[in-house]
């Protein structure tokens, strides 16, 4: 019952962030100097196409109906055509997310769970000689630009030692099918899932170690030890639960964060999702996939975010409306 | 923050070498960006050089592909990472004070506008609006700059709203406002001063973020193309990446340098403003065990005490500090009494309690003492007392024979899971075999003992009254049968009425069971209801301990009359109240003396160089006192007024 | 209240809450409203001390704070030298805190870290401008010597966060007392004090209304403290005043069960003898859900069934003295009865 409010609630949450995006979009593409049909179909766009873009977004009514129309649009599912391709926008962000999804979840699992394993340890002994240089570390890690530390993976791993491939998603002519599909791909996404994980992971050792260790000072901690429970049992089953809410909420407002690095890493690597997509739109000055994207990456953030509030609310019994 | 505060940073800040180093990159950084026009250094745009040349005496970074010197255009780098960096975290900062103040504030419907809206903008993914600005409006600095402003002053505005609300409720605020102080007088005063620090330490780490930001918008080919910044030498560095890979090695050290320097100083600054953040918590210290005496018996002694401490001594270590919060603490405990100690916050009760269940923290440290529970020891030296091969015997006691009620104001219970998930696990932690229904039963059995509804046992924590909550603690306590119980402070913060039924029913409880116990409270009143015997702490000793009634009736130690005579009373005369001038001591290392005679009326000078002696003044009766005899003597201030 | 006009007088003091404060609720209107104090009556004699005792949620710092105009009262009145106070506003209001201050609970919050000692004291005098920069140090460093705070520059230029607990409440009072009030409003002065710095703050306050001749509002859960600084006692309970009258008659022969358990709850040590507790039947009840009839009659031993039905009447003990309960001639008389009547 609490739960189903909450979660009701937290969906009404979502209907202003939509809208300030969408309304957001809109102004700044009318903000930005030329000719909005220009910047949405190219410059060197043949009049046929021109005009069915200034059609479709009714660039001739009023300003306050074409802003309804694009509300009406973007929430249809409707983001327009990319000028390059003349595909949907739609249909040509969709075709990317497996592969970003596949990315970016290989590395923050892979980040979550070696931050919190390694924060949790070290927080056994806050203040000693190996906190602080794990401390230290893990700062440094989460100041690595991302598509550099990219670069000398690949630098090293692919072009000095040879055992990896630096880019793409796939062998040239490799397997298409089974588990030989499978393992090529896993190959080619170890170099970017590592790089990702790598700058990630330092921000969650960091949260976990204060957290655990935060928690490790409160009363019912010392409760705990004092029923008889062995360290073990407290760290695990009367600890963790309490220590988690926190990376919880920074693994939600992260996924804004993340999505950036994927872009980026994305790009060093080849990997065909979103993040090369974009790219390859900024080169080619393809305005409606990079509108297209930022509205898409702003959804996915703001349902991430509903995601961990609601994980967090499953976790901590104190959380109401 | 004033001098003294300031003082206090900077020492904290220059005592951590990272800091310090972090510190020395980030001027070295800005004297470079300031100074870079006048050194002698190639022109960053020249195509002067043979192109590709790898490192060497004449190009310490070598050259890139246009044959330009990577050093000078690193050098030149810094100044546009630095501009980038200060320029989007001022604007950042800036907006988050003002919006942040104004929302928190005036509260109400404006601030829960507010709030809502950076909530909003703090979901929009930066990068990508960011990325959507330039792409719209063409690669510039300072427009780089605006829009990574434009996407971060939300996360400033929440930080500064959250320390306005703490700081509205602060009492200087609340002073300065029933003087007569308008609100934007006590806002600029006492809120936004008194704010800042975090959101400034949190400026550098916005500054690290800028400089990354820009960095990636340049990767991306969205990097200003009449600058020399980092990002756009590594995009164009990676065309070349296998030929000059030096043309992506050093703009990309450069960079992780820079921002690691400034996300370190910005962890420092946290931890020199709050140094606790560093060293709190943390798992207990394994001690090594000592065997047990050789002439102890092999079973327990029914004749013997129930619990015979000596010398028990407890050290804090706070960074180089060593406070003896307990400093010599014996007593004797028959079984089936009860003790009252008694004492004023940061005498060391509470520690005394936790160092004879040894569930210290982390921090602190047994360095002395004997324990003995019902004649076998289980601690010796300050160490847990073992059998070879086999866990210390304070394991096998605690909560099955020696359990502890906590104060459950202060989060004693775990707030996220039921009482009936803590109690049951705890009851089958001892009792194995019991199925979870046999726990339950045992569960509501105590309930029904203590007066607790039986349908609270599915309940959280903060579900229940302050009462019930304590309540259900004692339950806790109570459920394995022990023999020995410490209450520490178990009423306090509770309404009086609370107070008064929850220490009937301890009382009535350990009479019942007859368990012994030890009450640990700040309020003479409360003890001595409930205990046979009392003992005054302070300064981490027992000055004096008596049977209940002598020590109102005769005390023999100039702090214990002090604290008697400073109680108003609800029957007696009213009369003029004691008071002592001067604060408790906190004992750090060995002291001459006596501890209390700077604040004591009747110190000689005897008192000051001399530690006085544990007299007897009645065979049960004991005062730290030099004058424990005369002081015994001495009329008490009630017959006096 | 005998002989001259009150210098502060409340009649039928209502402050209400909003529960809920989010968004959402506030927009639809939905927000449960708390009702924190209940229609009070009140009257302060000049130069004397009314201790208001309570327990938490009682509504004794809401009346306080009303009484300072830092809450404004749903409805009522506050007259102070018989002007209507309560809704006073801009220079109005400024000139009534020149006369009306407040101490606070909390004396570890109490001064802004960033500001010396001295600076904190004459913040009131710079918020009214009063007198010369030089006066005002003057008169903050006279007022601290006056709380005993000696050397009174030496501690002038001190920070908060070299001072103790006890210290940081002396200057406290100092601050209230600098532009020389009528009436203070003191919020449980010494309940975060160490008992032996306690008595010291406590004798500190008597001897200063010995002195200057202000007007204490003494708010305290503690009986003992209020019978030790105040002449006059209201007992409040759940927004209510249940009892009040002069001091020793209301210890000695409570009128309503609610102070008796008071009263009974001090451990009185120096008896030695042991009492006999009574259980009570309810455990604490919050303001957002008063009980019909009398407010106390869920935890109230002996709870008739007229009490769960209808408020109880104001019934006189005296000249000057009341309890509101069905049963107050009885429980003056004899106490609290074991079981319902």
């Amino acid at each position: 019952m609490r739960l189903r409010r909450y979660v009701l609630f937290r969906v009404l949450q979502l209907v202003p962030v939509a809208l300030v995006v969408i309304v957001l979009n809109f102004l700044l593409i009318h903000l930005a100097p030329g000719d909005v049909a220009i910047l949405l179909a190219g410059e060197d766009a043949d009049p046929t196409y021109m005009a069915s873009v200034r059609a479709a977004y009714g660039l001739d009514l009023p300003f306050h109906e074409q802003l309804l129309r694009y509300l009406g649009q973007v929430l249809t599912g409707d983001l327009g055509l990319s000028y390059r391709s003349r595909q949907p926008v739609m249909d040509e962000l969709m075709a990317r997310v497996p592969a970003t999804l596949m990315l970016v979840g290989t590395a923050l699992v892979i980040a979550v769970t070696v931050g919190v394993l390694v924060g949790t340890l070290i927080a056994r002994r806050p203040g000693s000689a190996v906190d602080s240089v794990v401390s230290v570390l893990s700062i440094s890690l989460f100041s690595i630009p991302v598509f550099w530390l990219g670069l000398m993976l690949i630098l090293w791993f692919a072009v000095h030692l040879r055992w990896l491939p630096s880019s793409g998603m796939g062998s040239v002519g490799g397997p298409r099918e089974g588990m030989a599909m499978v393992m090529d791909v896993a190959r080619h996404m170890i170099l970017p899932a590592v790089t990702l994980a790598t700058v990630w992971v330092g921000q969650y050792v960091r949260l976990a170690r204060t957290s655990v260790s935060e928690v490790l000072a409160e009363n019912y901690i010392v409760t705990a030890r004092a029923v008889g429970y062995g360290e073990g049992t407290v760290l695990l089953s009367h600890a963790l639960r309490n220590a988690l809410l926190p990376v919880v909420t920074v693994l939600g407002l992260q996924i804004g964060l993340a999505l950036t690095g994927a872009v980026l890493t994305e790009t060093v690597f080849s990997w065909p999702g979103l993040g090369r997509l974009i790219y390859e739109a900024i080169l080619a000055r393809d305005t409606p996939i990079i509108m297209g994207a930022f509205i898409i990456m702003s959804f996915t953030v703001a349902l991430a975010s509903l995601a961990t509030d609601l994980l967090y609310a499953a976790l901590d019994p104190r959380v109401s409306l | 923050m004033n001098r003294a505060r300031v003082e206090v940073v900077v020492r904290h800040l220059i005592r951590n070498p990272v800091t310090v180093v972090a510190g020395l990159v980030v001027l070295a950084a800005v004297v470079i960006a300031a100074a870079v026009p006048w050194l002698a250094l190639p022109d960053p745009e020249a195509m002067d050089f043979v192109p590709y040349s790898p490192p060497s005496a004449e190009h310490w970074f070598g050259t890139d592909n246009y044959g330009r010197d990577l050093f000078s255009r690193i050098l030149w780098g810094t100044r546009v990472a630095l501009v980038v960096a200060i320029g989007s975290s001022a604007l950042s900062t800036l907006l988050g004070i003002v919006l942040g103040s104004l929302s928190g504030y005036h509260g109400g419907l404006s601030d829960a506008i507010m709030s809502r809206t950076f909530d909003v903008f703090l979901l929009i993914p930066t990068f990508f609006l960011v990325l959507l600005i330039v792409a719209l409006f063409g690669a510039s600095l300072g427009l780089t700059m605006v829009a990574i402003a434009m996407t971060t002053w939300p996360r400033s505005a929440r930080i500064m709203r959250s320390q306005v609300l703490t700081l509205k409720t602060r009492t200087y605020v609340q002073a300065a406002l029933a003087a007569g102080a308008s609100a934007p007088q006590v806002l600029m005063r006492h809120v936004v001063p008194n704010g800042l620090a975090p959101i400034v330490t949190d400026g550098t780490i916005l500054m690290g973020l800028a400089i990354l930001t820009e960095a990636g918008l340049s990767f991306l080919g969205l990097g200003d193309q009449n600058t020399v910044s980092w990002g756009r030498m590594i995009f164009e560095g990676q065309r070349h990446l296998r030929l000059a890979p030096w043309m992506s090695i050093f703009p990309g050290l450069s960079m992780l340098l820079l921002v690691g320097a400034l996300n370190l100083l910005g962890d420092g600054l946290n931890h020199a403003l709050n140094p606790q953040l560093r060293t709190r918590g943390g798992a207990p210290r394994h001690v090594p065990p000592v065997p047990p005496p050789a002439d102890e018996p092999t079973v327990e002694d029914p004749a013997a005490p129930m619990l015979d401490v000596r010398g028990l001594r407890l050290v804090y270590r706070i960074g180089r500090r060593e406070i003896r919060a307990v400093d010599g603490v014996s007593f004797v405990l028959p079984r089936g009494g009860s003790l009252g100690i008694v004492g004023e916050s940061g005498c060391g009760k509470s520690s005394l309690g936790a160092a004879l269940l040894q569930v210290i923290p982390a921090n602190a440290e047994l360095t002395a003492g004997e324990v003995r529970f019902g004649g076998r020891a289980i601690l010796l030296g300050g160490r847990p007392v073992a059998e070879r091969g086999r866990r210390p015997r304070i394991r096998d006691l605690r909560w099955a024979r020696f359990s502890i009620i906590f104060q459950s104001a202060m989060n004693a219970l775990n707030p996220v899971f039921t009482v009936r998930r803590q109690l049951v696990s705890a009851y089958r932690r001892h009792r194995p075999d019991a199925t979870p229904e046999a726990a339950a039963a045992r569960v509501f059995e105590v309930f029904d003992l203590i007066g607790i509804p039986r349908q609270r046992i599915d309940s959280y924590p903060h579900e229940l009254s302050g009462g019930m909550r304590q309540r259900v603690m004692i339950a806790l306590a109570l459920l394995l049968e022990p023999d020995m119980v410490i209450a520490d402070e178990p009423t306090t913060a509770l309404d009086v009425l609370i107070q008064d039924q929850i220490l009937g029913e301890i009382d009535a409880l350990r009479r019942r069971l007859g368990v012994t116990l030890i009450l640990i409270s700040h309020d003479m009143g409360t003890v001595a209801e409930t205990c046979d015997r009392v003992a005054v702490m302070y300064a981490g000793q027992i000055v004096e301990i008596a049977p209940t009634a002598t020590i109102f009736e005769r005390p023999a130690h100039p702090y214990t009359r002090a604290l008697i005579g400073a109680l108003p009373s609800l029957t007696g005369a009213r009369r003029a109240l004691a008071s002592l001038p001067g604060e408790p001591f906190v004992a750090a290392g060995d002291v001459a003396g006596c501890r209390f005679a700077p604040r004591c009326g009747h110190a000689t000078d005897l008192c000051r160089a001399t530690t006085p002696p544990s007299v007897a003044v009645a065979p049960d009766h004991a005062s730290l006192c030099h004058f424990a005899d005369a002081m015994v003597a001495a009329p008490l201030p009630e017959a006096t007024a | 209240m005998t002989g001259s006009a009150p210098l502060l007088s409340i009649r039928g003091l209502t402050v209400e809450f909003r529960l809920r404060s989010g968004l959402f609720s506030r927009l639809i209107g939905g927000a449960d409203v708390v009702r924190a104090v209940d229609g009070i009556d009140l009257d302060l004699a000049a130069g004397a001390t009314l201790a208001v005792v309570g327990e938490s949620g009682s509504g004794k710092t809401t009346t306080g704070r009303v009484v300072t105009l830092q809450e404004r009262p749903t409805a009522g009145s506050v007259r102070f030298e018989g002007t209507e106070v309560a809704t006073l506003a801009g220079s109005a209001a400024k000139r009534y805190r020149r006369a009306v201050q407040m101490i606070f609970q909390n004396p570890y919050e109490a001064l802004d870290p960033r500001l010396t000692v001295g600076a904190s004291v004459a913040e009131p005098l710079d918020i009214h401008a009063m007198g010369s920069a030089a006066e005002r140090r003057e008169r903050a460093e006279a007022m601290l010597a006056a709380v005993e705070l000696r050397p009174a520059a030496a501690f002038a230029d001190r920070h908060p966060a070299d001072l103790s607990g006890g210290q940081l409440q002396r200057v406290a009072i100092a601050r209230a007392l600098v532009m020389e009030p009528r009436l203070v409003v003191a919020d449980e002065p010494v309940s975060m004090l160490d008992v032996s710095v306690r008595s010291g703050v406590m004798n500190l306050m008597l001897d200063l209304q010995q002195r200057l001749g202000v007007t204490y509002l003494y708010i305290t859960h503690d009986l003992a403290v209020a019978r030790h600084m105040s002449s006059r006692i209201a007992v409040m309970y759940l927004g209510a005043i249940v009892e009040e009258g002069p001091t020793d008659a209301l210890i000695r022969r409570a009128g309503h069960p609610y102070t008796r358990l008071l009263v009974a709850a001090v451990p009185e040590h120096r008896a030695g003898a042991r009492r006999a507790r009574i259980r009570l039947p309810g455990d604490a009840q919050s303001v957002k859900a008063i009980p019909d009839g009398c407010r106390f009659h869920p935890r109230c031993p002996m709870a008739a069934e007229i009490c769960t039905r209808e408020a109880p009447p104001k019934v006189a003990l005296g000249p000057d003295r009341w309890a509101a309960c069905h049963f107050a001639g009885e429980v003056t008389e004899g106490g609290i009865r074991h079981g319902p009547a």
